[in-house]
């Protein structure tokens, strides 16, 4: 572990947001896991004739700490953050669960050329763009 | 749906409305949430409704409401912590603009985002812009004076669409103000962007620095929400995306 250790700290210091958004102060489940003790970050892909681009919200994270992984069909993205958070999750009954890494696993929606992959870095937000491995075969339109 | 007041709430004079629900990027409901703490609003009022989701938020071990109104003196905040449905989305706002007409409210602003492809792909380098749009004559007059760029074609739907549509029917002076912002993710500099704007509005400034430097705890802490008002959006189509004709 490296970095402040944050937790409730880091809790008090949003006091601008905290006290008014109570369900937020609870992870959602489809947004950690447990058995490896990391957060699943936001991402949203969008798909061209040309492209596959993944985005990734990760705060808390350096460049220097994130590993990308792709296949022909599959994503992976491993970020360490530069401190631990404390996150409340559960069902009802909720509890305190400290977490310094991000991971995701995605299937991409189409075959893709891994070795042409390009990514970078800004603020927080990690773009992937993956060139398709097949672009459309061209129709021609007869009489 | 009704607006019920905490015993002895604090009378209001001719109040702007603000309005934050979770929508593109949580813009609103950040700056709503900024909003509430920065200036020190009390809880004025919840609102009820069989049609909001069987749930309450716990704080401080007790029970509220998922949408509440904090007001004091001649501003009033409205933050909904859950995604609103198209059928509650009206409902909401129908009474909100009722409240506030019963306050004789100077105006009802709704701030949200505009979601930007520019914006992810910079990784929000830039200060976003802040498109405005008004059923007023007089304020569209100054809608350059107040920092904001005028909407001037395209599409605003969702909540606050509905909101503007029922300001003009009720004969309530409206604003919306949209910043460029991700949609997908929780982007607080949208939010601050907004607050700017909404400064020289307001009888009182808003300094958003506090909201800038917790950025990074805030797209942490509202991963949740958001998670939940994309489902939301994804579930009503596109029709929920504003878009800018230029």
């Amino acid at each position: 572990m490296s970095g402040d250790e944050t937790g409730d700290s880091a809790e008090s210091g949003l006091r601008a947001i905290r006290p008014f958004l109570g369900g937020t102060l609870f992870e959602d489940r489809s947004l950690f896991d447990m058995t490896s003790r990391s957060l699943r970050p936001l991402f949203k892909i969008q798909t061209t004739s040309e492209a596959v681009t993944v985005t990734f919200d990760l705060p808390f994270v350096e460049k220097k700490d994130i590993s990308v992984t792709t296949t022909e069909n599959t994503l992976s993205v491993d970020a360490k953050m530069r401190k631990t958070v404390t996150m409340r999750v559960g069902g009802t009954v909720q509890r305190r669960v400290q977490f310094e890494r991000y991971t995701r696993h995605i299937s991409l929606p189409v075959r893709v050329k891994p070795e042409s992959a390009k990514a970078t870095f800004r603020n927080g937000l990690l773009r992937v763009k993956i060139p398709v491995a097949k672009k459309g075969t061209k129709v021609k339109v007869g009489p | 749906m009704q607006i019920k007041e905490v015993e002895g709430a604090a009378k209001l004079s001719r109040p702007t409305v603000i309005v934050g629900v979770p929508e593109m990027g949580l813009v609103g409901t950040i700056a709503a949430s900024y909003l509430i703490d920065h200036l020190g609003l009390p809880e004025m009022a919840s609102i009820e409704s069989d049609m909001l989701p069987q749930m309450v938020v716990v704080e401080d071990s007790e029970p509220k409401e998922p949408i509440r109104i904090f007001a004091k003196g001649m501003l009033a905040v409205v933050l909904s912590e859950v995604p609103l449905s198209p059928r509650l989305s009206y409902e909401f706002v129908s009474e909100i603009v009722r409240w506030s007409k019963a306050k004789e409210c100077k105006m009802i602003v709704g701030i949200t985002g505009l979601p930007s492809e520019d914006r992810v792909e910079t990784g929000g380098d830039s200060v976003p812009l802040v498109l405005a749009v008004t059923n007023d004559k007089d304020l569209r007059k100054s809608i350059g004076d107040i920092g904001a760029h005028p909407f001037e074609h395209g599409i605003l739907a969702s909540t606050y669409a509905t909101l503007l549509k029922r300001c003009t029917a009720m004969g309530v002076p409206n604003v919306t103000l949209l910043a460029e912002s991700y949609a997908e993710f929780p982007d607080p500099g949208a939010a601050a962007a907004t607050l700017g704007v909404l400064s020289k509005l307001l009888p009182v400034a808003v300094d958003v620095k506090p909201l800038l430097e917790g950025a990074e705890e805030i797209r942490l802490r509202m991963r949740g929400l958001m998670n939940q008002t994309q489902q939301a959006i994804q579930a009503q189509g596109a029709q929920t995306m504003p878009g800018v004709y230029r």
